[in-house]
């Protein structure tokens, strides 16, 4: 057996700014990355959640900050990545996290309106957040991008089309970005959360959820929003230094199911 | 329940929840566990489509009853303003309300017998129960106790309900279900490619099924046998067309022994078969008829029995001394679905539909029958817009094919793959479009048909099994 490298298999000491995180999975993933020692920047467009996400966190004795941010809103997100930056001196880690659902028939009136709307906050914010990010990315050691995008961008469901289109989208920017990025090594990955109790969520039945599951996944269940921060957090160690540019199903075995 | 559109991403579909909560009816459960079910989720006209916006031609007309097909606005809009006006008012204890008497009306104005009143229900099921019950209360009133059995054909289709089970003369609706009741037999089914004997013509073979039911009705002794039932033209039994002069013999023998006619007019009501009622077409004087399906396009459940003036005489004459006739439901006339049947009967005849179906009828059954001298087709029949393809293993023999090995099972989902809609009766393929099909409908069904048919020649000779 070879030795083993010294690259840390831990956060710890690292900044990471995650948006969306009053609830699910980015409020997991804040939380994840708080208990393993990283100075979390939280954002989320609700002030008060994020706010109390936070305090939790530094109840527990952990470092978070908390910043009430629209990631809809360009100069919204350049201002919090400056203050970030200089809250923490560095940015290390940034997770793209925030997002909305608006579904809808193709042919329906507000289609353009939900369309733009979904857009700007899965794909656009996602540039947005990383071009503002990248300056202090290029000066950590172990500079780390992760969108999250969804199985949405790798399969479709019917009625969903501007989600669709924009998940395939992050997961597109998420590829071109590492070929772009590899070469000052930053790793750029997504993660592709499947059925998991979020807010998205939470307006299907609980029966229906179970039924969805038991036909559509291997694991026979719905995940929970700490199983995707996992995912999240494997990416981002300084020891995954060799991974970029994937799209990491986290469903259950969704995926291999449609296959 | 609908979801949300936020919503539509990780939750199961319809097909996904079916199992869970609904029993299905008339459905083989161990495949439909496999399977799932087949969602519709719209219709228009002769189409529908199901939940992945794939289109069908439905050839079956649901269950044989959607006659002026799909979407009319007419018939909502008299739902709605009926529901509107009056949602539910019973006939119990007296009562009566307008929709009830003048769809009653109208059913006494065309209907297959004369001076017709009508008893309604909800479906063809309760009509015939509703029927076995009449029968047996009318020779109760006349004072002969000892007339009740009823007689039917295999391969006849009354319904699923305990009675109207007992008259069905198909196996999956007796086995199991301790059916038929005592009082019920069965008969040899008029199906001349089947049951006709090697070199009997079918004037013989009509002349022998006579005299097997005198033979029965004289075994059990006439005065215990109430009621002969029939379908005009067999339908779930395989669309069976009776050969000609059967229903005057076999009505000749109902005479003699004083054996009411039952005429199930369910599928073949209000022209299927090219005219009003199948009695019609297919020379039958029936003491009774039963109707439900196409009497309101099925956009409402609805039946009717119709029993002559006589008989109801009888009835209330019985009531001097009986009291209260006690046999009725909730929903015999309601009133919303009596309104919907009523302009369903308008629609047909502001829109000339009878004729319409006889004259494409004649159009569909040319077009059938260019199907016979396919290798797979033992047997093309019907009449007016009722059809049927048997499929055999050898056309020389008329082999079946082993029932296991599922080819008309096959058939069906190979049509259904093309967009098309019909149904497997074992091995023989039905058709039983909505009577708004126009001849070029009839065209594409039956290209659609052809596609179905070609995948399962080839299927079968490269020896295809159902999986």
């Amino acid at each position: 057996m070879t030795e083993l490298s010294t690259l840390s298999r831990s956060v710890a000491g690292k900044t990471a700014l995650i948006t969306g995180c009053a609830s699910g999975m980015g409020r997991a993933t804040a939380m994840l990355f708080a208990a393993e020692g990283a100075n979390v920047a939280a954002t989320d467009i609700n002030g008060p959640g994020v706010e109390a996400v936070v305090a939790g966190i530094r109840e527990a004795g952990r470092e978070a900050t908390a910043w009430t941010l629209d990631v809809g809103d360009g100069d919204a997100i350049e201002r919090v990545v400056g203050e970030v930056a200089d809250r923490y001196g560095c940015l290390d880690i940034l997770v793209n996290n925030a997002g909305i659902s608006r579904g809808g028939p193709i042919d329906a009136d507000e289609y353009e309106a939900r369309w733009q709307e979904t857009v700007n906050v899965l794909l656009t914010a996602h540039q947005r957040t990383i071009r503002a990010a990248l300056p202090y990315l290029r000066k950590s050691d172990s500079p780390r991008i992760v969108n999250i995008a969804s199985t949405e961008g790798l399969g479709a469901t019917a009625m969903n089309s501007a989600y669709s289109a924009a998940k395939t989208g992050v997961i597109g920017l998420t590829r071109g970005l590492a070929v772009e990025l590899g070469k000052e090594g930053i790793t750029v990955n997504c993660i592709c959360p499947g059925p998991i109790r979020t807010a998205m969520t939470e307006r299907i039945p609980e029966e229906h959820k179970q039924i969805y599951a038991r036909r559509r996944t291997a694991l026979r269940r719905y995940g929970d929003p700490e199983e995707v921060a996992h995912g999240t957090l494997h990416l981002c160690l300084p020891a995954s230094s060799f991974i970029t540019g994937v799209a990491l199903p986290v469903d259950g075995g969704l995926t291999v199911r449609r296959a | 329940m609908s979801l949300p559109a936020e919503a539509t991403s990780f939750a199961p579909s319809t097909s996904d929840r079916d199992h869970l909560s609904v029993l299905h009816p008339t459905t083989d459960l161990p495949a439909l566990r496999r399977d799932g079910p087949l969602v519709i989720e719209r219709g228009q006209g002769i189409r529908v489509w199901d939940e992945d916006g794939n289109e069908y031609i439905e050839g079956l007309a649901g269950l044989w009853c959607t006659a002026l097909g799909y979407g009319v606005e007419e018939l909502a809009e008299a739902a709605a303003e009926q529901i509107r006006k009056l949602s539910f008012a019973h006939l119990f204890a007296g009562r009566s309300h307008e929709p009830a008497v003048a769809l009653a009306e109208k059913l006494r104005e065309i209907a297959p017998i004369p001076n017709a009143k009508a008893f309604f229900g909800t479906s063809g099921s309760d009509a015939n129960d509703t029927q076995v019950k009449l029968v047996w209360y009318y020779n109760n009133a006349l004072g002969r106790p000892e007339k009740k059995k009823i007689i039917s054909r295999r391969r006849g289709y009354h319904g699923v309900s305990v009675a109207a089970g007992s008259m069905t003369g198909l196996p999956p609706f007796h086995k199991s279900f301790d059916l038929p009741l005592p009082q019920f037999r069965h008969v040899t089914c008029p199906h001349y490619y089947r049951e006709g004997e090697p070199g009997e013509t079918e004037a013989e073979f009509t002349a022998r099924l006579a005299a097997e039911l005198d033979e029965l009705i004289r075994a059990e002794g006439p005065e215990t046998v109430a009621a002969f039932i029939a379908e005009p033209v067999l339908g779930a039994g395989g669309v069976v067309v009776p050969p000609e002069g059967y229903y005057p013999a076999i009505q000749a023998v109902l005479d003699e022994h004083d054996v009411l006619l039952i005429d199930d007019e369910v599928i073949c009501g209000f022209g299927r078969l090219g005219t009003p009622f199948g009695a019609e077409a297919m020379e039958m004087r029936p003491d009774t008829a039963s109707v439900a399906k196409a009497l309101s396009s099925a956009y409402l459940p609805i039946s009717a029995v119709l029993v002559p003036d006589e008989m109801v005489d009888v009835f209330v004459e019985a009531g001097e001394r009986w009291g209260v006739f006690g046999h009725g439901f909730t929903y015999t006339g309601h009133p919303v679905c009596a309104a919907v049947a009523l302009k369903a009967l308008e629609l047909m005849e502001e829109r000339n539909l009878f004729a319409h179906a006889a004259r494409v009828g004649h159009y569909f059954q040319a077009g059938l029958r260019r199907f016979a001298d396919h290798p797979l087709v033992g047997e093309t029949r019907g009449k007016g817009l009722l059809g049927a393809c048997e499929l055999v293993a050898d056309r020389q023999s008329r082999e079946a094919f082993p029932i296991q090995r599922g080819v008309g099972a096959y058939c069906m989902q190979r049509c259904l793959d093309h967009g098309l809609i019909v149904r497997a009766l074992g091995d023989t393929v039905a058709f039983c479009p909505p009577l708004i099909v126009t001849e070029s409908d009839v065209d594409e069904i039956l290209e659609r048909f052809g596609r179905g048919l070609n995948d399962t020649l080839a299927w079968v000779e490269t020896g295809g099994a159902a999986s």
